[in-house]
Order: C-alpha cells, then structure tokens, then sequence
C-alpha cells in the first residue's frame, strides 16, 4: 500500500485517530510523495468537474422543463389528426341548436349575478372507445362538439401549402345550406390539396366578454384564423372566407390566381386611401414578396372582412393577435372592416405588409339588381360568372342568405 | 585669382537662371504629371471629395459600431409643477457620468436622450410615451446594434467593472424567467393560447413589488422590437384605460403581454436585482421581501431610485449609493495615503 506509512516496530501503537491525522498528513504534505499528492488532487478535481457539470446539466433540464409549456389552443388536451380536412359534423346542427349555448357550455354566475359562459381549458377528449359506448345520441352531438375545438393536424413533414377557413353558425342557418358551403370548400380544397378548417362560431363564444353571437360574430373571425394557424403550424396561408360565401371556380388555386407574386403585383392597390376619406394612404413603393396581409378593399373604400388572407409570419400572426385583444374587439367599432383600417391607419407596420387588392380577386360581391352574366357591363367589384368567389354580403339584411347559397351552390355543381 | 574674390557675375546669373529653371521644372514637372494622369487624379479627388462630403466614418474599415448601446433618458418630470433645482442638475450629472464612464470601460455605445417633451407636456397624457418614440429614433441611429438598454436617470451602475457580456449575455439561460408562476405581482393570467416559447426572448424586462418596471431593460434591434413599439401606443386602448393606467406605457405593455401571444413569446423577465435594484425607499410596503432591494454582500449590478422624486430624497440616494460605489472602486493601496 502505497499511502500508507510503514510502522516502525517496537512503537506503541497509537490511537486510529492519530493515525488517521498522520495517514492524512503523509498522503497530502509529505514532500517525498509527491506523486501520490498529485494522484489525490487529480481524482478530487477530476470528482468535483464531474458533479459540476452533471448538476449544470440537472439544472438546466429541469429549468426548461419546469418553465416552457407546450404550444396550445384553447384546450390544454388536443386531438391530432392527419386529415388536413377539418369540419365537424354539419347534420348535427338541428340539435346543437336545441341544445344551445346553456347545454354546451359552462355557465357561471358571479356574486353580482353576471351570467358569463365559460370555457374549459383542461376538458378531456372523449376517445373512440367510450364515444361508441355512449347511448345517449344528444350527448354525442355534445361531446363532438366540445372534441372538435381540439383536432389539429401534425403529419410528419407534409402539411398543405394554403388553408381554407370558415366559420359557420348553426343558429342562423339551417343544415342544408351549411352542408353546401362547407361540401363546397371541400371540394375545391380536395381538389388543390389545400387544408379546411371549419369551426362552429358558437364555440368561440366562452373565450370572449361579449357573448351575444350577434355582436361579436365579426371579430370572432380573427381567433378562428389563429386557431387555424395553431392547428396547422407549417401552412403558409389562411384564406378566411365567410359562411356567406361560395368559391365559384374550383379550379383556380389560389397560388396561381392570386399569391403570385406578379400577379399579386396587378391586383395591389398602391396609393390609394386606406378606408374612404383616409388621409392615410397605401404605400407607392409596396413590396409585394413581403405581403403578410391580403386584404380587399371595396369600391365603396372600405375593406371587406368577409374573405382575406394573413400569412402566417410574425406580422400576419400579430395582426391577428391584435384584432383579437380584447381591448381592440371590446371597442365599440361598427365592424370588424373597421378595426383592420384602425389597424392599418395608426401601425405603419402593419400597413407596410398589407396588399390591398382588387375586389374581384377574392370577394366579388352578388348583387341581385345587376346582371350577373359574363362580359356584363358592371364594375370591378360585383360578381359576374366566371369570377372565382361569389360572397354575399349584404344577403342578411335581404333574407336571402340559403337562397342565394342554394342557388350558386346549383351553379358550381354544374 | 584668390578663393575670396567675388564670383563673376554671368555665374551667378547662370546659377540662378539654373535655380529658377528648376523651380520651374518642378511645377513642370507637377503640371505634365497631372496632365498625364488626368483620370487618377480625378479619381483621387473624387474620392477626398467623397470622404469629406459624408465623413469618413462610414468609409473606414476599422470603425466598428458598438453592439450593444446604452440609452439614458434625462430631464424628465419637472415641468410646471416643479422647476429644476440645483441638486437635480447634480444628480443628472453623476448619472451621466456613471454611465459615460461604464461606455467607455467596456466599449458600448451611449445615447442620451432629453425628455423634454415630456417635460413639457407634463401634466398630460403623453409623458411616459416618449420613451417609445426615443427608442425608435435610437434604432434608426445605431441600425447596427444588437442590443440596447434604457436606463432611467436615476440609476446608478454600481459595478461598473462587470461587463454586460458577463454579468448577463452569457448567463441569460439560466438567470432569465419566461412564466410568472413564482412571482407575479399584477396576477396575470400564467398561460395563454397560442405562446410558443421556443422562441428567443427579445425584451428583458424586470418586474417590480407593482408589476412591469421600465427603469432599465433591454430590448433586442429587430424587426419584433419595431412592430412592438409601433403596437405599444394605440389609441383605442389608451381611450379605454387611460384613467386606469396611472403608469402609461408600463400599464400598455402589461396589457399587451397578458392578452396578445406573438407579445409574450418573445418576451422574458430578469430579477429586478440583477439590473434593477431598489432601494429601500421604493415599494417600500414590501420592505421585508429581500427580492426588491440592493444589498451590498451581494454587490448588486444597478441601483435604480425610482420614484424618488415622489416623497423621497433624491439626492439623499444618489449620495448614499454614490458613496457606496466609491469605497467598493477603492484598492487597498489608497489606505497608505
């Protein structure tokens, strides 16, 4: 044993603590074991490196573990699918109406007996399993219902490059004309590998403070789009159209009709007034590549919020995220065309990668007192056939919203 | 013929014939150089033209734009209401120079920016705001930089040997908190929709006994910074809540943070201690919780006074902490004097 000192003979032997003071005062200051020193101080530096970075590792883990939650919607728990066409169950709708609000959701009623509908943010998803196992067909309606908020789509690498989304109201709207719209943007969306995102109105309602779906029906519109994004985290483009709405042309893409670069430069409105009357103009020297924000704008100067594309970019992301603020939506604005021109107006920002374009690109409005044929001598802003999108704003206020659905739904059919 | 006869005249003559005829030749020479190399010398010229028209800075190889720039807002407050006193002026100065001297150690850049506008307006709404509009301009000055961080006035750098690469760029990992769940003093809501935190922080801010604190943060140059502070002011929000948000664009950035996720995925909070100390005087309410104020064992980085000017004694401050810094700058060989 190298450490240990050779005991003299014919010494007393000492107490074990004094040897162990000795043993200690060999092995660290004797001069003549200096190679053993060097060994001892080695392994304890070597053992104290070691522990260091072991526990800098250790800590670290932990501390990301412990502080950065996973992106999520609204929902905690989410679905993955690998369909990138996602609706929920249209038929559906004659008892969800039944149910209403009161039977779907969470109602709370605070001390001051506020009534304020609530959302659930860790409500589990119902498997395949027990969905089967439940009788009751009402309370699979329901359980579909609050599911569907859930589904979002993760499919290794592949994702489709532009997503449809709508939303559709089963308050307002019977089953047949719901079933038209959304079979309409299935098809065009199957037709060009596009993803379809498709959310009940009605379910956006617990996360707002206006829950009166006839107020906030506008500005719900937003946080679709951004429940959209969340469900397809690798598609480039959201094209919102509204229920009032049906692509006429299923066989444009939108890559090649509008997203283009050279011929998003030919529908880009440069220099004009943001809204009617706007001291604010759009941008002369507009970059169209940097575009995040496709919005049309009217004849009447105003911007239509009934069919629009955001990119999902940081801007796109933060308009979004902006007209959904609470503080914005809870202003008292007349809709939400005229939040985005407030956008627009006061955020240089945002303006700078806006393209106004054109109505006819994406939202050619049916008016029923002008002629719709082709080559009719009409403007640039109601529809006419052989345009890519009939909407049909203005169809509330007419009562005819199912009927001019039933009839271009006829139309696009043919 | 001796040495010291005169010399003869047609020799002088021809001397100085052959001395003008160099002269000459020189300016000849000059001449026939320029007329030969007519194209060089233009450029040539052009070029000392060029550096002289738009200054050589941007011309030379060496220069190097700092990369992280410190920006110091002073004058603010006062107005109407309270004329600036000498001592005020005193403490501007010692703030001053703290952070000129830091600049120079360590080689950043420093701004300083008169709030005077503020001043001026100060009984009204648009006071706090200008900070925005100051760190815009800022951008546009030092479009290099990676980094900038206001300072308040009334902060004090008590470390002024700690470099900031040291002190916080390179522990930014583990010092920094991005989820308020240990602290959170305005009870914001912990998590919202839509945050992707894998996202790299670009606003270091720090979070007082009140909530958000701006006294000294640290924003990134980029293109969030700019979106940020163009979304930071906007009047509808500010219609809605300027009676309630007594604290301007603290109380907006707030706001932002709790509802808007692109906000919040890029923003992370450091201890108020490690740029941000108080001393005892602020949140004063609070004064058993040892998160909010300097300690001097700890060698804390940065005091900041805030609010002193509310009730408390500025220059009173400055001096303790002043003093403070002075004996822990002194070495041990000053003690032989």
């Amino acid at each position: 044993m190298a450490l240990r000192p050779k005991r003299k003979v014919g010494v007393e032997p000492r107490s074990f603590v004094q040897r162990a003071v000795d043993n200690i005062k060999m092995v660290l200051v004797d001069s003549k074991r200096k190679r053993s020193q060097a060994f001892t101080f080695g392994c304890v530096a070597a053992v104290l490196t070691i522990l260091y970075v072991l526990q800098a590792f250790v800590f670290q883990k932990s501390h990301y573990a412990h502080f950065l939650p996973q992106t999520h919607g609204h929902y905690l728990t989410e679905i993955t699918t690998s369909r990138p066409l996602i609706f929920p169950a249209i038929e559906n709708a004659p008892i969800l109406k039944d149910l209403n609000l009161r039977g779907l959701h969470t109602l709370r009623i605070d001390i001051d007996g506020n009534k304020k509908y609530i959302l659930k943010e860790d409500h589990q998803p119902t498997s395949d399993k027990e969905m089967k196992e439940i009788t009751d067909n009402v309370e699979v309606v329901k359980r579909q219902y609050l599911d569907h908020g859930k589904m979002v789509f993760r499919k290794g690498s592949e994702s489709p490059e532009i997503v449809v989304v709508t939303m559709i109201d089963y308050d307002n709207y019977d089953t047949t004309t719901l079933i038209s719209v959304v079979q309409n943007r299935v098809d065009y969306a199957q037709r060009h590998r596009y993803g379809l995102y498709v959310r009940w109105a009605q379910e956006f309602i617990p996360t707002i403070e206006e829950q009166d779906l006839a107020k906030s029906y506008d500005y719900i519109k937003p946080l679709v789009i951004r429940a959209a994004m969340h469900a397809f985290p690798k598609a480039k483009y959201f094209w919102f159209l509204d229920q009032n709405a049906l692509i006429m042309r299923t066989d444009l893409s939108l890559q090649n009709h509008l997203l283009d670069r050279k011929i998003l430069d030919l529908a880009v409105m440069k220099n004009v007034p943001v809204i009617k009357d706007s001291n604010i103009k759009t941008y002369n020297h507009f970059v169209t590549e940097k575009a995040e924000i496709v919005l049309p704008r009217t004849n009447d100067g105003e911007i239509d919020a009934s069919s629009f594309i955001v990119k999902s970019g940081m801007y796109g992301k933060a308009f979004l995220d902006y007209l959904g603020d609470q503080l914005i939506r809870g202003y008292n604005w007349p809709s939400l065309s005229a939040s985005m021109a407030h956008a627009l107006q006061w955020h240089p920002s945002f303006l700078a990668k806006t393209a106004l374009v054109v109505p006819r690109t994406v939202a050619s409005v049916f008016d029923p007192s002008k002629p719709v044929t082709e080559n009719a001598a009409v403007d640039d802003f109601h529809y006419i056939e052989g345009d890519f999108v009939a909407s049909f704003d203005g169809c509330k206020a007419r009562k005819s919203c199912a009927e001019d659905v039933a009839t271009f739904y006829q139309q696009v059919q043919k | 013929m001796s040495y010291n006869m005169p010399l003869d005249s047609p020799y002088v003559d021809e001397k100085k014939k052959q001395f003008n005829y160099k002269r000459r030749a020189l300016q000849d020479r000059l001449g026939t150089f320029i007329a030969e190399h007519r194209k060089t010398v233009l450029a040539v010229f052009c070029a000392l033209f060029v550096l002289f028209w738009f200054g050589s800075a941007q011309f030379s190889l060496f220069s190097r734009d700092p990369k992280i720039v410190l920006i110091l807002a002073v004058n603010d407050g006062g107005g109407v209401h309270k004329w600036k006193g000498e001592q005020e002026w005193a403490i501007e100065r010692i703030s001053i120079q703290n952070k000129r001297a830091y600049a120079k150690r360590h080689g950043y850049g420093l701004t300083i920016k008169d709030l005077r506008t503020a001043k001026r307006y100060s009984h009204e709404y648009r006071e706090g705001w200008q900070k925005v509009e100051i760190l815009r301009q800022t951008m546009r000055e030092f479009p290099n930089a990676e980094w900038f961080w206001w300072l308040d006035p009334e902060t004090l750098i008590m470390e002024p040997q700690l470099s900031l690469e040291k002190h916080l760029f390179k522990r930014l990992d583990s010092l920094s908190y991005r989820i308020l769940d240990d602290f959170n003093p305005l009870q914001l809501p912990l998590d919202i929709p839509y945050v992707d935190y894998s996202q790299e922080p670009e606003l270091y801010i720090t979070q007082d006994c009140g909530g958000f604190n701006l006294g000294s943060f640290f924003v990134k140059n980029s293109e969030w910074t700019k979106l940020l502070l163009d979304v930071w002011w906007d009047p509808v929000c500010y219609e809605q809540k300027h009676m309630l948000w007594e604290h301007r664009e603290q109380d907006a950035l707030e706001a932002l943070y709790a509802n808007e996720p692109w906000i919040r995925e890029k923003t992370a909070f450091l201890p108020l201690r490690s740029i941000n100390s108080f001393p005892s005087g602020a949140c004063s309410e609070f004064s058993d919780d040892a998160r909010y104020f300097y300690s001097e064992e700890d060698r804390d980085f940065v005091v900041n006074m805030a609010g002193c000017s509310f009730g408390r004694d500025c220059w009173g401050e400055m001096q303790h902490y002043g003093s403070i810094m002075e004996s822990h700058a002194k070495r041990w060989w000053r003690r032989m004097y």
